[in-house]
C-alpha cells in the first residue's frame, strides 16, 4: 500500500520570503498584544450600558430613600393643618359634632313632623 | 539549541506575569511546521501567512484551557487544520458552487504562486496530483507522506478512526500514482 516513491518526500518546492519566519515571531506576539486591548476596550463597551443602568437604578433608589420619608412628614403637617389646628387624632375623634344641648323629646318630634305633613302621611308612618 | 517542552511552557503560561515569555517560546517551536501544514493545504504564502496569525490568536485565546488530553502540537495543529479548510470551504462558498472547481483554484494558485519552486517538473506534477484529491485525501497524504506522522497523531489531528485512516490514506495514494502514471504516458 505504502509504495509511493519515497524521492517525493525529500524535496520541498515551496518556499518563503526571505526572514519570514525570523520575523514572525515578533508579528505574531505585536498580534496577540494587540487582540488583547481590544478585548478590555469591548468589554468595557459591552457593560457599559448595563453600568448606565445600575447607575441610575442606585440614584433613583437613593432619591426615594431620602425624599421619600421627607414627604410622608410633610403629608402628615398638611393633614393635621387642613383639619384641625394643633388637635389630635383622639381629640378629634372624641369631639361630638352634634350638638350636645339638643336633646328633643319623642312629642317634640312629632309636633315638628306635624308641620309640615298631612293625617294621610301619619296613618302611613302608623302602618310602616 | 534546546527544544523547551510542553510542559515547561504551560507552566510558565499559567505564571500571569510569563504567559508573553511563554507564548513566545510556543511560537518559536511550532510555527514552522504549522506554517507547512497549512501551506500544503492552501497552497498560496499570502493565505498561508494570514491563517497562521488567525491559529496563534486562536491559540493565545485557549491555551489556560488546554487539558493534556492530547499532545500540545496536535491540539494547536487540529486548529490549524480547522482554520485551513474553513478558508477552503469559504472560497468555495465565495467563488465556486463545488469542489471540483476548488482543485482548478488551488492548481492556478500553485502555478501562479511565486513561492512555489516550478522549475522542478517532477514535484510540480506532483503537487498538481496531489491537489486532484479531496480535502481530507489530501491533509491525510500530506500528514503521512511529508509530515511523517503516524496514524495515531493524524486520529488525534482529525478525530478520524485509525482504520478509516489508512483507508483514506490507501485511496489517496493509488489516485496519485494513477495520476501520475497518465502525466508519464502523456509526456
Amino acid at each position: 500500500m505504502e509504495n509511493m516513491n519515497e524521492k517525493y518526500r525529500e524535496k520541498n518546492p515551496f518556499t518563503v520570503p526571505d526572514g519570514y519566519f525570523d520575523r514572525l515571531t515578533e508579528r505574531i506576539m505585536e498580534l496577540t498584544e494587540s487582540k488583547k486591548e481590544i478585548h478590555k476596550s469591548n468589554l468595557l463597551q459591552v457593560f457599559r450600558p448595563y453600568i448606565g443602568i445600575v447607575a441610575m437604578f442606585v440614584v433613583m433608589m437613593g432619591g426615594m430613600y431620602m425624599l421619600v420619608p421627607i414627604a410622608m412628614e410633610r403629608g402628615e403637617d398638611l393633614l393635621n393643618d387642613t383639619i384641625v389646628q394643633g388637635t389630635s387624632e383622639e381629640e378629634i375623634l372624641a369631639d361630638d359634632i352634634f350638638d350636645s344641648g339638643f336633646n328633643p323629646t319623642n312629642d317634640e318630634i312629632i309636633e315638628y313632623l306635624a308641620i309640615e305633613i298631612d293625617n294621610y302621611e301619619l296613618i302611613l308612618a302608623d302602618v310602616y | 539549541m534546546n527544544v523547551i517542552e510542553d510542559d515547561a511552557i504551560l507552566k510558565l503560561f499559567h505564571d500571569s506575569n510569563r504567559e508573553q515569555d511563554a507564548f513566545r517560546l510556543l511560537v518559536d517551536k511550532y510555527k514552522e511546521r504549522l506554517y507547512w501544514h497549512i501551506r500544503k493545504i492552501v497552497i498560496s504564502h499570502e493565505d498561508t501567512d494570514d491563517i497562521l496569525q488567525n491559529v496563534f490568536v486562536k491559540t493565545w485565546q485557549r491555551l489556560k484551557e488546554f487539558r493534556f488530553e492530547s499532545k500540545l502540537y496536535t491540539w494547536i495543529c487540529r486548529i490549524a487544520t480547522n482554520e485551513a479548510l474553513n478558508f477552503l470551504n469559504e472560497k468555495r462558498r465565495k467563488v465556486y458552487g463545488n469542489s471540483d472547481e476548488i482543485s482548478d483554484f488551488l492548481i492556478n494558485t500553485l502555478e501562479s504562486d511565486k513561492y512555489f519552486f516550478s522549475e522542478d517538473k517532477i514535484q510540480k506534477e506532483l503537487q498538481c496530483a496531489i491537489l486532484m484529491l479531496s480535502d481530507r485525501q489530501r491533509i491525510v497524504f500530506n500528514m503521512r507522506y511529508f509530515d511523517d506522522m503516524s496514524y495515531e497523531e493524524i486520529s488525534q489531528t482529525l478525530g478520524v478512526a485509525i482504520g478509516t485512516l489508512k483507508a483514506t490514506y490507501h485511496n489517496a495514494v493509488q489516485k496519485v500514482e494513477a495520476t501520475l502514471k497518465i502525466v508519464d504516458t502523456l509526456n
